[in-house]
């Protein structure tokens, strides 16, 4: 960053303005019918919410993670970014990346140094994927 | 004008696909293009107040009015707030912006005078008072990060949405360059040989993604990107973190927080200014998405990011939608004021801001070249791919806006945004 940037500052929006039981709007209840459309057989198996008990912005972006969690599974992994310090509103102005990895490092975003091997998991202490051969003395 | 004028540059495509001679020294170190698209608010409305400070900027005239329900005339106000005028929900379905724009006449000689905005507004609440805060404008101070973008890198005074009508029917043509002949808000599904501006791309080798929010909030593409191709797709921490990293893709489309809800580390608020979520917030946003690009410097030199709002949300604007290429399809006549609709004209004008550090400060791209969503893939396919002809001829016909990057050396001055 040029050492002569200039800072313009921005009044943060007042938390008291939250309202997470207003209503849905159009464009969110359509989207909330769209994934559901897309995902009915799964809703019918799970016995999840009927779309007409859908009516606050919390109760649609709970159904939206739900849906989001199947189709895009990866997202769940940089959307919760663990330990982060986030601002209340979720807008970061400041650059939230370098304390985000020192708060976990090796969290998701971090670039892995060198290629995981099977010799290195054991020092992982619980991170990536286990070997088969444990699950499978487990189940026996 | 107070702004340089911009005359267009002729591209000339290479072997690889990009524009190689004849370039302007900004598009030859153009590597990445960023596409904001924000919700539901007209130009006039956010940015109309500029014309105070550069009257080349096509704001509202000083005594701009439409009429009220008994014949009143209702003049623009610069009381707009942040929130709690917009409630109910101004109707942006087709046939009640066919009313803003032609104030209700059906005649087969109607002329768009852009006078119905409070007569249809009084309709959902038949209270003049409440009618009258469609016709409220922000002033520039209000919102510190769209105005100061418009006035340091270039404003267009003509981008229309592409249809006159609601959110996922514009969307879908920065998507598509089209929005396979639907008018409204029922889903449908895109239809070979028009493939999305990201199937172009990863089928040319280039890299694309749609950055959502996050899970609670989603895309408004579930139907059909999330659902049949989620590698596209990524989060706004991942944007924020591709952009330290130096990582991000050719092209990314980022859609903001739709909702206030709850998330893993506390409560979120809607970032989209979708009326009546708190526009303070998606400014905020705005600036987040700009800060990310700018602090790495060498990010900042290749990148071109365009801010631009889906449609205008029931909210009053003064420039009359011109009439453009037809679309292709024909509307479903329930959807469209009960009668067929050719996709001819365009949607009400919205805010769009082009930044980029190779473009010169207090541009203002002028009426005459007029701007719509199709003007996202077209511009995104011309630069990274060149020739592609499996698109619609409204794609193909649509304005462009890269030439705009048209200084011979990126500018050095610099600022970003910080909390107060």
């Amino acid at each position: 960053m040029p050492p002569q940037m200039k800072m313009i500052p921005i009044p943060k929006t007042p938390a008291d303005v939250f309202d997470k039981n207003q209503k849905a709007s159009d464009l969110v209840l359509n989207q909330v019918k769209h994934a559901y459309k897309e995902l009915h057989d799964w809703w019918q198996n799970a016995g999840s919410k009927e779309l007409e008990q859908i009516q606050t912005e919390q109760e649609a972006a709970e159904f939206i993670r739900i849906v989001t969690r199947i189709l895009h599974p990866e997202g769940a992994r940089t959307s919760l970014l663990p330990g982060s310090p986030a601002p209340k509103s979720g807008v970061w102005l400041t650059d939230p990346v370098a304390s985000w990895r020192r708060a976990r490092p090796g969290a998701q975003t971090r670039k892995r140094s060198r290629p995981r091997t099977q010799k290195g998991k054991g020092k992982g202490k619980g991170k990536g994927k286990r070997p088969r051969t444990r699950a499978r003395k487990r189940t026996r | 004008m107070n702004g340089p004028t911009q005359e267009k540059v002729p591209l000339v495509q290479s072997n690889q696909g990009r524009h190689r001679n004849a370039m302007p020294a900004g598009l030859d170190n153009l590597k990445h293009i960023v596409v904001l698209m924000m919700e539901n608010r007209s130009f006039d409305h956010m940015l109309g107040a500029l014309r105070q400070k550069n009257p080349a900027i096509d704001g509202f005239p000083d005594n701009w009015t439409n009429p009220g329900p008994n014949g009143e005339q209702i003049g623009v106000q610069l009381k707009a707030d942040y929130r709690g005028q917009l409630t109910p929900d101004p109707e942006h379905h087709f046939p009640h912006v066919d009313q803003q724009i032609f104030n209700g006449d059906t005649s087969p000689t109607r002329v768009a005078t852009m006078k119905g905005f409070v007569r249809n507004y009084y309709s959902q609440r038949q209270d003049v008072n409440h009618a009258a805060q469609i016709m409220y404008a922000f002033t520039p101070e209000q919102l510190p990060v769209l105005t100061t973008l418009a006035q340091q890198f270039a404003v267009f005074n003509a981008w229309f949405a592409s249809i006159p009508g609601p959110t996922l029917c514009n969307r879908a043509f920065a998507h598509y360059g089209t929005s396979f002949g639907q008018a409204g808000m029922e889903w449908w599904y895109a239809t070979k040989p028009t493939v999305s501006v990201y199937d172009r791309m990863v089928n040319a080798g280039r890299t694309a993604k749609v950055y959502y929010f996050d899970q609670s909030s989603s895309s408004l593409e579930v139907p059909n990107l999330l659902k049949n191709q989620p590698m596209l797709f990524g989060t706004y921490p991942e944007f924020l973190a591709s952009c330290h990293d130096g990582t991000l893709p050719d092209y990314s489309f980022i859609e903001p927080n739709y909702t206030d809800h709850d998330g893993d580390n506390g409560e979120i608020l809607a970032s989209d200014q979708h009326p009546d979520h708190h526009v303070r917030e998606g400014d905020r946003f705005i600036g987040s998405i700009y800060n990310a690009i700018r602090r790495n410097d060498t990010l900042w030199r290749s990148t071109a990011l365009l801010i631009v709002y889906d449609e205008h949300g029931g909210l009053f604007d003064h420039v009359p939608p011109p009439a453009c290429t037809p679309g292709g399809y024909d509307s479903k006549p329930e959807e469209t004021a009960g009668f067929v609709f050719k996709f001819d004209r365009l949607g009400v004008r919205v805010p769009a801001v082009l930044v980029s550090p190779w473009i010169a400060p207090g541009t203002v791209v002028p009426s005459t070249r007029v701007f719509e969503h199709a003007s996202i893939p077209a511009t995104v396919t011309k630069f990274f791919m060149g020739q592609y002809d499996d698109r619609t001829d409204r794609e193909k016909q649509a304005e462009t806006f890269l030439d705009l990057l048209s200084l011979p050396a990126a500018r050095t001055d610099g600022f970003m945004f910080a909390d107060e």
